[in-house]
């Protein structure tokens, strides 16, 4: 996606084939999938924090962070190419900073906490060997 | 810091917390782990200590998919549970990333209208749901604008590396 003439033409191929409401039915439908995907692979990933946490598993939290980080990755790339494409008067702009930032900030937390508690158990396991 | 998620229905959200709910000058910080950053308004109502139900409005949420501003949260405490029950009544009819989606799409398809710029110009809101569907192997439309970004490609793959290893260990927990 180079330029706006690319753009245009790999979007206009569609054009003439669906309506409007059509179309609207069908990206409504996209949003949702979308939004469903996402939220079920971050229930993943919170889910394997839970039971690593529960477990003492540092394995499985350094698994975990590394899917964290793989989500800030791809978000901050996203957010490049939201940034390559935007258009000067594009009104949708500001929401999809905003969606795309809040993501960064929620797996940075995220990245933070697991590390912090991966430190955590290593200090156990240090102490432990050592009061025996 | 233990989180369970006690009930979802509808967008009613029930949790309980492990920690307790931290009252600063800004407000009640309920959590800032796994994606809830919510701080209560200073407009709540109560003392330094939470009280058996206080309730009071999100002006900060790091997961906006779940909480948002303006959302209205009610803390239930009980000191006698083993956490702190956090019902949150998601006034919002649509989830934040759908909503926000569609209005972007219909503030781009009006805008067009008034700027004489095509509809079919794929505006930052359609980049970012396309650049998910990637990430997520939906599959986009074949008549919707395809993501060609080398970056979100290494990207995506990494994600697909890290997810599979992850639902293995997942499937080894149980």
């Amino acid at each position: 996606m180079k330029n706006n003439t690319a753009r245009k033409s790999e979007f206009g191929k569609g054009e003439k084939q669906i309506d409007k409401e059509q179309f609207l039915k069908k990206f409504t439908q996209l949003m949702n999938d979308a939004e469903r995907k996402y939220d079920a692979e971050v229930t993943v990933l919170l889910k394997v924090v839970d039971e690593a946490e529960k477990a003492g598993n540092a394995e499985n939290l350094e698994l975990s962070k590394k899917a964290s980080d793989a989500w800030i990755e791809y978000f901050e790339a996203l957010d490049e190419l939201v940034k390559k494409t935007a258009l000067k008067d594009d009104p949708t702009a500001k929401s999809s900073k905003e969606f795309v930032e809040d993501q960064i900030k929620f797996f940075t937390i995220l990245s933070r906490e697991i590390e912090r508690k991966i430190k955590t158990l290593k200090l156990t396991k240090i102490r432990k060997v050592l009061e025996n | 810091m233990v989180y369970s998620r006690v009930k979802k229905l509808g967008s009613d959200i029930k949790e309980v917390f492990a920690d307790k709910p931290k009252k600063t000058d800004e407000g009640w910080i309920i959590d800032t782990y796994k994606g809830i950053i919510y701080r209560l308004n200073s407009s709540y109502q109560g003392s330094s200590e939470i009280s058996s139900t206080d309730q009071g409005t999100v002006y900060q949420s790091g997961f906006s998919k779940r909480m948002g501003e303006g959302d209205t949260v009610t803390i239930e405490y009980n000191p006698t549970d083993k956490g702190y029950l956090v019902d949150y009544m998601n006034t919002r009819p649509a989830s934040a990333l759908v909503y926000a989606m569609v209005a972007g799409y219909l503030a781009n398809t009006i805008g067009s209208l008034v700027t004489g710029r095509p509809p079919e110009d794929p505006a930052n809101m359609l980049v970012t749901l396309f650049g998910m569907s990637v990430a997520l192997n939906i599959g986009a439309n074949r008549n919707y604008p395809k993501i060609e970004s080398a970056r979100i490609k290494k990207a995506t793959g990494k994600l697909e590396e890290v997810y599979e290893r992850l639902k293995k260990a997942s499937d080894n927990e149980k």
